[in-house]
C-alpha cells in the first residue's frame, strides 16, 4: 500500500478503516490492476468513502428518512462553506484566482531556481556516501593540481575506502548512426568502479562492467536522450556501433536518466566510453583532475582524508602531483604540499562561484515573484474583507439563534481553508503550466537549457503558509470581530460598513498600489537596460552575418591540418553563391570569456605596459563584421595562419589601443612588444609585431559594457585550437548555415561544425540572465497591474455601492453628474497618491540591489519612474471608471427604496 | 427526532435485502456487487458504507469484525448479519407495496 493511501486512509472513521482497506484490496486483486493509476485510483475511492462517512449522503439520507439528515460538526461546516461559496461564486473565483497566480508564479520561480542548483543528480543512487577528491595544497583550496593515473591504485588501499575511481567530461565528434551527420556531443570518459559508485543502471542493455573497462574494450553507453533522438527509442539500438572520432564503439546499454554532473547539478553528457579507450580517441592523458570514492561504512570522512593524504606521501613517485594547466604554478613543479583533497558528496570545481552567477539572479526573481505573491494576499485580504463585512448580519442572526463565537469561527474558518486549498491546486496548476513555458530556455549562460523542471514542495509549503496565514488573517479575524457585534446594532446597521474595515480596506488598496509600483518600475527598468545592452555600439554591422566554429583538435588533428580546413573551408565558402566575404577569428568575437589577454607596449620605450585582449583573424574579419578601418590596412593571404616567430610579425589595433600607446600620432608602421598576460609581477617579452592598421572600437564577450576596450589583432599563433568563421552573405541564416556544413563536410567527413547561429546569436548568449530578469518582472508586473486594478475596482464599486443613498440624496438635490464622479474619484485620488508615495518609496530600497545589473541608466531612472507612476494612476483612474459612471446614475427614487 | 426504524428508503431496502441473501458472509464488497447485478444500481462505496452504519443505528442489522488474514489487504473486516427487526422492518415495507399496489396493473398506459 502506498503512502498515499496510508496517509488519506486516515480520513476514514476508524470503525470502517481496516474494512475500507481490505474491500479495496480485494476489488483490485480482483480486478488485476496496480501500478501508480490504480494507486491514485484507491486513493480517491478512499478519500470519496471517507467524505461519504464524515459528512454524509445527502441522496441516501433523504432517500431514507425524508429529511436532512444532520451531519457530523465538521462535515456540516465544509457543506455550508460550499453552500456559500456557491452562492456567490465571484467573489471566491477572484480570491482562488488571485492567489493562485501568486502561489504559481513563486512556486515556478523557486522551482526554476531549484532544478538548476539545488536538486538531485538524476539517475544516480546515494551522493551522501560518496567523497570528491581534488589534488590541492593543504592550505590553498583554490589551486588545482592533477595526479598521475598510477596513484588510483594507491589510493584504492586506503582502508576506509569502499570504492574510488574517476572520469571526465569532454565534447567530442560524435557520428550516432552511419548515415547521420558527425555532431559535437559530451562524452564522459569513466574508469572502472565509476557508474557503480555511482549507483547508476542502464534504462535499456547493461552498463560496462570493470573488466570490459580494464581490458580497454570498444564499448559505450548512450544517454537516453541521444536514445531517443537516434533510436526512436528502439532496443535494436543494443549492438549497434557509434563512432567517436573515427573510432566505432559498440554501445551495450542505455543509461537510466544519467546525464553526467557539474556545477550545475547536471550535464548533457551523451555517451559513455572507457577511459582506457583514450588511445584510439586520438587523447594522450596521464593524469586525474578528481576522483570520487564511497566510504565504507564505519569509516569516516576525517579518517579517509587522513588515509589518502598518508598513502598519496608514501606512494613515491606515483604520489607525485602535476600543478594543472592555467593554475598560477609552473608545469611539472613537484609540490610535495599536494594532497588529496576530500569533500563531501559530488562536489564539482568551481561550483561556488558558478552556483554564485545564478544564485546572483536569484534574489531578484524570488524578490518579484514574492512581491506579486504579497500582492495577491493584499487583494484576497480585500476581497474577504468586503465578503466578511456583508455577512455582519447572517453572524448577528445566527450569534443570535444560539450558535457560539468558537462555532462561526470554525464555520469562518473552514470556509477560508476551502479557498486556500483550491487556491494551492490551482496555484500548482498555474506553477506546473509556468514551469512548462520556460521549458527548453535558457535563463542562465552558466547552466544548459532547462529540461522537465519539477516543482519543490517546500516552496509549495511556503506558498501556502503565505496564503493560509492571509485568508486566516483578514479572513477569519474580522469575521470574529464581526461575530461579536450586539445582535440589535447589527440588524440596524446592516449595509453600512464599519468605519474601521473601510479604513483597513484602504490600506490594503495603497499597498496594492505600491507593491504594483514598484514591480511596473522594475520591470521598465530592467527592460530599458536590456534594451540598452541589445542597443550598444558594437562597433560593427551585425545584421547578415553568421557564424559557426570548427576545432579539428578533438578529432586529433594537429595545427596544420586544422589550419589548411580552415583555409580550404574559406576559399570554398568565398566561391559559394551569395557570400559576399568569409572570415576567420579565434576566439569567437563574442566569447563569453572574451579574448586572449596580454599586456602590450611601444617598442624601445619605458612606458607602462597596457593590458589588452588578443584575437587572431583573418584579414576579411573587419570587413566581414563591418568593423571600419580608418588606418592603414588589413591582412594579406600570405600572413593568416603562418607560424609567427619572436619578430617579424604584423599586427593590427583599435582605436582606444592606439590612443591609448600614441595619442594622436599615427600607430601604423610602429612596433609593438607583446608580453605575457600575468595581471600583476613583471613584465615577461613574449614577440614583437609591425603595427600595420588600425580598426574601430568594438566590445568583446568580456568587455561587453566596456567602449574603451583595448584591442589587438594578429594573423595567426602558435597555440591555434578552435576558431569561429563569419560569412556575411545575402541568404537567410538557416540558408546559410546548411550550406556552410555542406562545404565543410566536403572536406573533412568527420570534423562536425558547432555552435552555428548568427553573429546576434552571440551577443544575445552573453545577456542571458538580463534577458530573463527582464521577462520575468515584465510579466509579474503585468500580473501586478492587473490585480492592483481589480483591487481598485473592487473597492471603489464597494464603496459606490454602500453610498447609493448618498449619492442618490445629493442627485435629488441637484447635484450634476460631474459632481457625483468627481467625489467617487476624489477618493481614489487621495488613494493612489498614497500608494504612489508609498512604492516610490518603496522602489527607492529595492533599487539598490539594482544598482548593479542594469546598464545605461540610473537604477532610479527619472523618465521610467514618472512612466510607471502615469500608468499606474490611468490604471487607477480606468478602474473606478464604471463604478463612478454607476455612481452618478443612481435613481434617487430607487436609492431611498433601498432597505 | 430520531430516525423512525420502520420506515426504509430505497437504498436502505436495497442494502438490507442484499445482507438477507449474503447470510452471514455480508460485507461491503458482494453486498454493491450484488444490487448492481440483481437492481441495476450502481451504488458508490461510501453510499453502502453508509447505509449499513445507519442500519446498525437504527437495530436492523448486527456487525462483527471477521479475523485478521494473510488475504490481500490482509485486515479485520466489519461483516454483517441481518436482525429480527431488519427482517420485520423488510416485511413491512413489502406489506406496504403490495398494499399500494393491490388491484393496479403495472402496465403502459396508450
Amino acid at each position: 500500500m502506498s503512502a498515499l493511501r496510508r496517509a488519506v486512509r486516515l480520513l476514514v472513521p476508524r470503525d470502517w478503516r481496516d474494512s475500507v482497506d481490505r474491500d479495496l484490496a480485494e476489488e483490485i486483486a480482483t480486478a488485476r490492476r496496480a501500478g501508480l493509476r490504480t494507486e491514485l485510483w484507491a486513493a480517491w475511492q478512499i478519500l470519496r468513502v471517507a467524505a461519504r462517512l464524515r459528512f454524509g449522503d445527502s441522496s441516501v439520507t433523504r432517500a431514507a428518512s425524508g429529511r436532512r439528515f444532520p451531519a457530523r460538526g465538521l462535515g456540516r461546516d465544509v457543506q455550508f462553506a460550499f453552500r456559500m461559496i456557491r452562492r456567490e461564486p465571484w467573489p471566491a473565483a477572484a480570491i482562488v484566482f488571485t492567489l493562485a497566480l501568486g502561489i504559481g508564479a513563486a512556486t515556478a520561480a523557486y522551482a526554476v531556481f531549484n532544478h538548476v542548483v539545488f536538486r538531485p543528480i538524476p539517475g544516480i543512487a546515494g551522493e551522501a556516501d560518496l567523497f570528491t577528491v581534488y589534488f590541492q595544497p593543504a592550505d590553498d583550496r583554490r589551486t588545482f593540481g592533477a595526479a598521475p593515473r598510477t596513484s588510483l591504485e594507491v589510493l584504492r588501499q586506503a582502508a576506509g575506502v569502499d570504492g574510488l575511481a574517476s572520469a571526465y567530461t569532454t565534447e567530442m565528434p560524435v557520428v550516432p548512426r552511419p548515415d547521420a551527420d558527425p555532431d559535437h556531443s559530451s562524452v564522459e570518459l569513466v574508469t572502472d568502479q565509476y557508474l557503480g559508485l555511482l549507483g547508476i543502471r542502464a534504462r535499456a542493455g547493461r552498463v560496462f562492467t570493470d573488466d570490459e573497462i580494464t581490458r580497454g574494450l570498444d564499448v559505450a553507453l548512450i544517454s537516453e536522450r541521444m536514445w531517443m533522438r537516434e533510436f526512436d527509442g528502439s532496443p535494436a539500438a543494443i549492438g549497434q556501433q557509434v563512432r567517436v572520432n573515427r573510432h566505432p564503439f559498440t554501445i551495450v546499454g542505455v543509461v537510466d536518466r544519467y546525464q553526467g554532473w557539474s556545477a550545475v547539478r547536471v550535464e548533457q553528457v551523451d555517451l559513455w566510453l572507457p577511459m582506457t579507450a583514450e588511445p584510439r580517441l586520438g587523447r594522450s592523458d596521464t593524469t586525474y583532475f578528481s576522483l570520487i570514492g564511497k566510504v565504507r561504512p564505519g569509516a569516516t570522512q576525517p579518517a579517509v582524508q587522513e588515509q589518502l593524504t598518508a598513502a598519496f606521501r608514501d606512494a613515491g613517485p606515483a604520489g607525485l602531483v602535476m600543478t594543472y594547466p592555467g593554475a598560477r604554478t609552473d608545469w611539472n613543479r613537484t609540490l610535495p604540499a599536494f594532497v588529496p583533497m576530500v569533500y563531501p558528496g559530488l562536489f564539482a570545481n568551481g561550483q561556488e562561484a558558478t552556483r554564485g552567477r545564478i544564485l546572483d539572479v536569484y534574489p531578484f526573481a524570488m524578490g518579484a515573484t514574492g512581491l506579486l505573491l504579497l500582492l495577491a494576499c493584499a487583494n484576497t485580504a480585500n476581497l474577504l474583507l468586503a465578503r466578511t463585512v456583508q455577512r455582519e448580519r447572517e453572524l448577528a442572526v445566527r450569534s443570535a439563534l444560539g450558535a457560539g463565537r468558537w462555532r462561526l469561527a470554525r464555520g469562518l474558518l473552514v470556509e477560508a481553508g476551502v479557498l486556500v486549498v483550491a487556491s494551492l491546486v490551482a496555484g500548482l496548476a498555474t506553477a506546473k503550466l509556468l514551469t512548462g513555458l520556460v521549458r527548453g530556455t535558457q535563463p542562465f549562460a552558466a547552466a544548459p537549457e532547462l529540461g522537465d523542471v519539477g516543482i519543490d514542495w517546500r516552496v509549495v509549503a511556503f506558498s501556502a503558509a503565505v496564503a493560509g496565514a492571509t485568508v486566516v488573517l483578514f479572513g477569519f479575524v474580522p469575521a470574529l470581530a464581526a461575530a461579536r457585534v450586539e445582535f440589535r446594532q447589527a440588524l440596524r446597521q446592516t449595509g453600512r460598513v464599519t468605519h474601521s474595515s473601510r479604513r483597513l480596506r484602504a490600506i490594503l488598496v495603497c499597498v496594492q498600489l505600491a507593491l504594483s509600483l514598484t514591480l511596473i518600475a522594475g520591470a521598465g527598468v530592467l527592460g530599458r537596460s536590456l534594451h540598452n545592452l541589445r542597443s550598444v555600439d558594437l562597433g560593427m554591422k551585425p545584421d547578415g552575418v553568421v557564424s559557426f566554429s570548427l576545432n579539428g583538435r578533438r578529432l586529433g588533428l594537429t595545427n596544420d591540418q586544422q589550419n589548411e580546413i580552415v583555409s580550404e573551408t574559406l576559399r570554398r565558402l568565398r566561391s559559394t553563391p551569395g557570400v559576399e566575404a568569409a572570415a576567420y577569428a579565434s576566439p569567437q568575437a563574442f566569447w563569453r570569456d572574451g579574448w586572449f589577454p596580454a599586456r602590450v607596449r611601444p617598442a624601445s620605450a619605458e612606458a607602462p605596459d597596457i593590458v589588452v585582449e588578443t584575437g587572431i583573424v583573418s584579414g576579411e574579419f573587419f570587413s566581414v563584421l563591418g568593423i571600419p578601418q580608418p588606418a592603414g590596412r588589413t591582412f594579406a593571404e600570405s600572413e593568416f595562419l603562418r607560424p609567427p616567430g619572436k619578430s617579424g610579425g604584423v599586427g593590427v589595433i583599435n582605436l582606444a589601443l592606439a590612443r591609448r600607446l600614441f595619442g594622436a600620432e599615427s600607430a601604423v608602421g610602429r612596433l609593438l612588444d607583446v608580453g605575457d598576460a600575468r595581471p600583476e609581477g613583471e613584465w615577461r617579452f613574449r614577440r614583437q609585431l609591425t603595427i600595420v592598421g588600425v580598426v574601430g572600437d568594438t566590445r568583446s564577450g568580456r568587455r561587453f559594457r566596456d567602449d574603451e576596450r583595448a584591442a589587438l589583432y594578429e594573423p595567426s599563433s602558435s597555440r591555434l585550437t578552435t576558431g569561429t568563421i563569419y560569412v556575411r552573405s545575402t541568404r537567410s541564416a538557416a540558408a546559410m548555415i546548411s550550406e556552410a556544413r555542406q562545404v565543410v563536410r566536403q572536406i573533412e567527413p568527420n570534423l562536425p561544425i558547432i555552435s552555428p547561429g548568427t553573429l546576434r546569436d552571440e551577443v544575445e548568449r552573453l545577456i542571458p540572465e538580463e534577458r530573463m530578469l527582464a521577462y520575468l518582472i515584465s510579466v509579474v508586473a503585468v500580473f501586478a497591474t492587473l490585480l492592483g486594478m481589480a483591487g481598485i475596482y473592487a473597492v471603489v464599486a464597494y464603496m459606490v455601492n454602500e453610498r447609493t443613498r448618498e449619492f442618490g440624496i445629493r442627485i435629488a438635490l441637484g447635484a450634476p453628474a460631474s459632481a457625483v464622479a468627481r467625489n467617487v474619484l476624489r477618493g481614489v485620488g487621495v488613494l493612489s497618491l498614497v500608494g504612489v508615495a508609498a512604492g516610490l518609496a518603496l522602489f527607492a530600497i529595492a533599487s539598490r540591489m539594482l544598482a548593479t545589473r542594469v546598464y545605461g541608466l540610473s537604477p532610479l531612472d527619472p523618465y521610467t519612474l514618472a512612466a510607471a507612476t502615469m500608468l499606474l494612476l490611468a490604471t487607477a483612474v480606468g478602474a473606478s471608471w464604471l463604478p463612478a459612471r454607476r455612481a452618478t446614475r443612481v435613481d434617487p427614487t430607487v436609492a431611498l427604496r433601498a432597505d | 427526532m430520531a430516525p423512525d426504524p420502520s420506515r426504509l428508503g430505497e437504498v436502505e431496502q436495497l442494502v438490507l435485502l442484499a445482507v438477507l441473501r449474503l447470510d452471514s458472509a455480508a460485507y461491503a464488497v458482494p453486498i454493491r456487487n450484488l444490487i448492481a447485478g440483481q437492481a441495476g444500481l450502481g451504488l458508490s462505496r461510501g453510499s453502502i458504507y453508509i447505509t449499513l452504519d445507519r442500519l446498525e443505528k437504527k437495530g436492523l442489522v448486527e456487525s462483527w469484525f471477521s479475523e485478521p488474514t494473510g488475504e490481500p489487504g490482509g485486515k479485520a473486516r466489519r461483516l454483517f448479519r441481518i436482525r429480527p427487526a431488519g427482517v420485520a422492518a423488510l416485511r413491512a415495507a413489502r406489506r406496504a407495496v403490495d398494499k399500494l399496489s393491490a388491484g393496479t396493473v403495472l402496465a403502459r398506459k396508450t
